[in-house]
């Protein structure tokens, strides 16, 4: 870490004595400017309540939430209901406000609670609605519960005086901000994404009539060139942040890159989510230019030291980060390609990997009374939810369920339940996803792999 | 401003100053006006065959025989094979209140008994009145092969018979008239919310999504084949057979329907078979080749109608497996469609229309 605006505590480095894991506590203990994390905090907070409003605004509180009779629940949070009455748009409400009190720093532990409870709520209400970008912001909330965000630049501090922030705390949202492009770089050493530069070269060309640039986007070597750049871009954009000699070429990088991805691809507030996180790669003090001196950090503190209750704090914040880098590697624990299967490709930072299309029918047998039933699609589906089955295994066995839920609910005995899903995957043959004998009502709704699954 | 707009504008900005900019002829643009005139050629032939309609009509109530009737069934046919070519594009003002003239034209399933209701009601005949059940291809077509007896006979013993004939004739004109003037971009210009999306606002946001929503269509149209032309009525997405939900049921054309909408689809993914060569074109140019699969599964679908050789109705009840045959040959064409097409396409449902990964 470096930068002009850092504080190093008490004009000594705190690292200098003892043992190694000392000396390591220390140097996170050291006391920073809070202002770098303030300017996440605020960033966030707009972006979260530019959200709300946009969300409200489009009337998916309706469409995505309301008016679905059936909803992809999540294992364990099967719970997790559209609240009844107004009570959805009441969440918003609250989510909104606490967007809002979050940037200005108001009661920001508090305020991040909440956004982090309702925003996670509203997403947990069905998968199809699952955004790597939302649950990004789901984090970064819950980060900000137990980081001290609100410690500068912020309504908190107005009224409690400005405090510098342990370094550990930057460490700690860098290590996230790392996980997310680490693992978007390294889902792109692929053969689809580097040889075939699929399937950006697939949505590129959708592209082909703006002027000039139009015909440009249409030609396989634009998408190779952006396909590779997107990966060294992923994978070197963190540290190349950090280290100020590359700094300044760094930030028009990241800058360039997310507008590029806002102007060309639908990812409604991706590129703000990445654009909000990724400062807090700069310097501590950054916001405090922009404010062209009318603040200044806190006099420069004693050294820091880790107490019973920082050594906690170092070790949940491990754990997080472990957690972090656990998920996105989960899918190694399952045969076949992640792209394809889907197991353990949520949660794990593969954006812009797949194009898929596919199409699901089940079948319903019934042994008493004997009976055939064909499905197609899934007639009590919103069209987002029948494209998001299609191709997605955990929501076509969780939908074969239901269909077994209903039948048995009609009175039928020994239902059964058969999926023929086929499925193309960024401009390949289409092929089928599921085993067309297996049973999925009777196969068990858990984590462990899933033979039905056609690799 | 839209995204594409700003990319554009930055690209001008940077790349162009002084320079005269050309629009782009945009393939896609050209498909969709394609389609919409090959759309309109179809509403013009709906109703001038509906006007020759009327005219047969009107030869048939004035002597009612053998011959006219055979020319009055012959001329509603001749309406009905166009219309249900552009099935395709039965949305917009087809479906979408407050306009919503596709019930009006062709209400299904048909409901006899709300015909038979006007039918033996004495009140005068006004066919701007008629809810959709009691006018257009259906009502008409009742009335024609009367499944309750002797159409000929009726005709002659109950001259309402011929009055509301004459009414709902040309009100089947008129309605398909007004549809076709929603769509032309003489008229309401409806054609122009598909071909104008991104340049001015429309209801798409861009050409793509304009574009996406007529390519979708096929896809809906085939699975509307199966689900409610056939699934039902034969059983396999009902639990039981119920032949009587079948299109165009009087008439014994439930087949020559779908027959049409595969017609039509073909026409608008294939081309004319002339210099048209319709979204394969497209798809060609953008280094993607369906056409082979595409092929193979139309001629596998219109194979499996052309073995039936009853009118539906009786094919699912003496020949069941050949209409199940049909029903998964069309699924399969479904499949290439919803599958290879859009995947090629990258025409996708989003979590909305601006939301992504």
């Amino acid at each position: 870490m470096g930068g002009a605006h850092e504080v190093a505590a008490g004009g000594r480095t705190p690292t200098a004595r003892g043992t190694p894991a000392r000396r390591f506590g220390a140097w996170l203990a050291a006391p920073v400017d809070g202002a770098g994390l303030a300017g996440v905090r605020i960033l966030v907070g707009l972006v979260g309540l530019w959200q709300t409003l946009r969300f409200v605004a489009s009337g998916w509180v309706a469409t995505q939430w309301l008016e679905p009779s059936f909803h992809f629940t999540w294992a364990g949070f099967d719970w997790v209901r559209p609240l009844p009455g107004a009570g959805m748009y009441a969440l918003l409400a609250a989510q909104g406000l606490a967007a809002a009190a979050l940037a200005l720093g108001w009661r920001t532990r508090a305020a991040a609670a909440v956004f982090a409870l309702a925003f996670t709520y509203g997403d947990l209400v069905d998968k199809a609605l699952y955004l790597n970008h939302h649950y990004l912001l789901s984090l970064l909330a819950l980060l900000f519960v137990f980081l001290p965000a609100g410690a500068a630049l912020s309504l908190d501090a107005r009224r409690r005086g400005e405090r510098l922030v342990p370094r550990g705390a930057y460490l700690l949202l860098r290590a996230q901000v790392a996980c997310v492009y680490a693992f978007a770089g390294l889902a792109k050493l692929d053969a689809d994404w580097l040889l075939a530069a699929e399937p950006l070269r697939t949505w590129l060309q959708a592209h082909h009539d703006l002027p000039l640039i139009g015909p440009l986007l249409d030609t396989p070597a634009t998408a190779h060139v952006m396909a590779w750049a997107g990966t060294l871009h992923d994978l070197f954009i963190v540290p190349l942040l950090l280290w100020s000699r590359t700094r300044r070429l760094a930030v028009v990088a990241v800058v360039a890159f997310h507008l590029t991805i806002w102007a060309l691809f639908p990812v409604g507030v991706f590129s703000l989510v990445m654009l909000a996180a990724v400062t807090i790669c700069l310097p501590p003090g950054w916001p405090r230019r922009w404010l062209r001196g009318r603040t200044a950090p806190p006099a420069p503190a004693a050294p820091g030291r880790l107490g019973r209750l920082g050594r906690l704090a170092v070790a949940l914040g491990a754990a997080w980060v472990l957690i972090q880098v656990a998920l996105p590697l989960r899918h190694l624990a399952y045969p076949g390609a992640v792209n394809w299967t889907e197991e353990g490709f949520r949660f794990a930072w593969r954006v812009m990997l797949v194009e898929k299309r596919g199409q699901v029918e089940f079948e319903v047998r019934t042994a008493a009374p004997p009976g055939r039933f064909t499905v197609l699609g899934g007639d009590d589906l919103t069209p987002l939810q029948r494209a998001m089955m299609a191709t997605q295994p955990d929501m076509i066995h969780d939908y074969a369920h239901h269909l077994a839920d209903r039948w048995r609910a009609r009175g039928y005995a020994g239902v059964s339940v058969r999926a023929d899903a086929w499925v193309t995957l960024n401009g390949h043959p289409a092929r089928r996803l599921v085993d067309p004998a297996a049973d999925l009502a009777a196969a068990p709704r858990d984590l462990a792999p899933k033979a039905w699954i056609l690799r | 401003m839209s995204r594409s707009a700003a990319l554009a504008a930055v690209a001008l900005l940077a790349l162009a100053p002084g320079c005269a900019i050309t629009p782009i002829e945009d393939a896609r643009q050209e498909l969709l006006l394609s389609w919409g005139a090959w759309l309109l050629d179809r509403y013009d032939a709906t109703a001038a065959a509906a006007d020759a309609l009327e005219t047969q009509v009107e030869a048939l109530c004035a002597a009612p025989d053998a011959a006219g009737l055979a020319a009055a069934r012959d001329a509603w046919d001749a309406a009905r094979r166009p219309w249900k070519e552009a099935e395709v594009f039965a949305f917009g003002p087809y479906s979408e209140e407050p306009i919503r003239l596709g019930p009006k034209v062709d209400f299904w399933p048909a409901r006899p008994d709300s015909v038979r209701a006007v039918l033996a009601d004495t009140a005068p005949i006004d066919a701007s009145q008629l809810g959709a059940p009691a006018k257009g291809f259906a009502a008409i077509e009742l009335v024609l092969w009367d499944p309750d007896g002797a159409p000929l006979a009726a005709l002659a013993a109950e001259p309402r018979r011929c009055a509301y004939l004459a009414a709902v004739v040309p009100d089947l004109a008129a309605r398909v008239r007004e549809l076709r003037a929603v769509w032309d971009p003489a008229g309401q210009d409806f054609l122009g919310e598909l071909t104008a999306a991104g340049e001015r606002d429309t209801q798409y946001a861009s050409l793509q999504l304009a574009f996406g929503e007529v390519v979708n269509r096929v896809g809906y149209l085939l699975e509307n084949i199966r689900a409610e032309k056939l699934g039902k009525p034969l059983g396999v997405t009902a639990g039981s057979a119920q032949p009587e939900r079948v299109e165009s049921p009087f008439s014994g054309r439930g087949l020559g329907d779908i027959r049409d909408n595969l017609v039509g689809a073909r026409r608008l993914l294939l081309g004319d078979g002339a210099g048209d060569l319709g979204l394969d074109g497209y798809l060609r140019g953008r280094g993607r080749h369906l056409a082979p699969l595409l092929t193979a599964r139309f001629d596998a679908a219109l194979a499996a109608l052309d073995a039936l050789d009853a009118p539906l109705t009786a094919a699912i009840e003496a020949d069941p497996a050949s209409v199940e045959a049909l029903f998964d040959r069309v699924g399969e064409l479904q499949r290439a469609v919803q599958v290879d097409v859009l995947g090629a396409l990258s025409v996708t449902v989003g979590f909305n229309d601006a939301d992504g990964d």
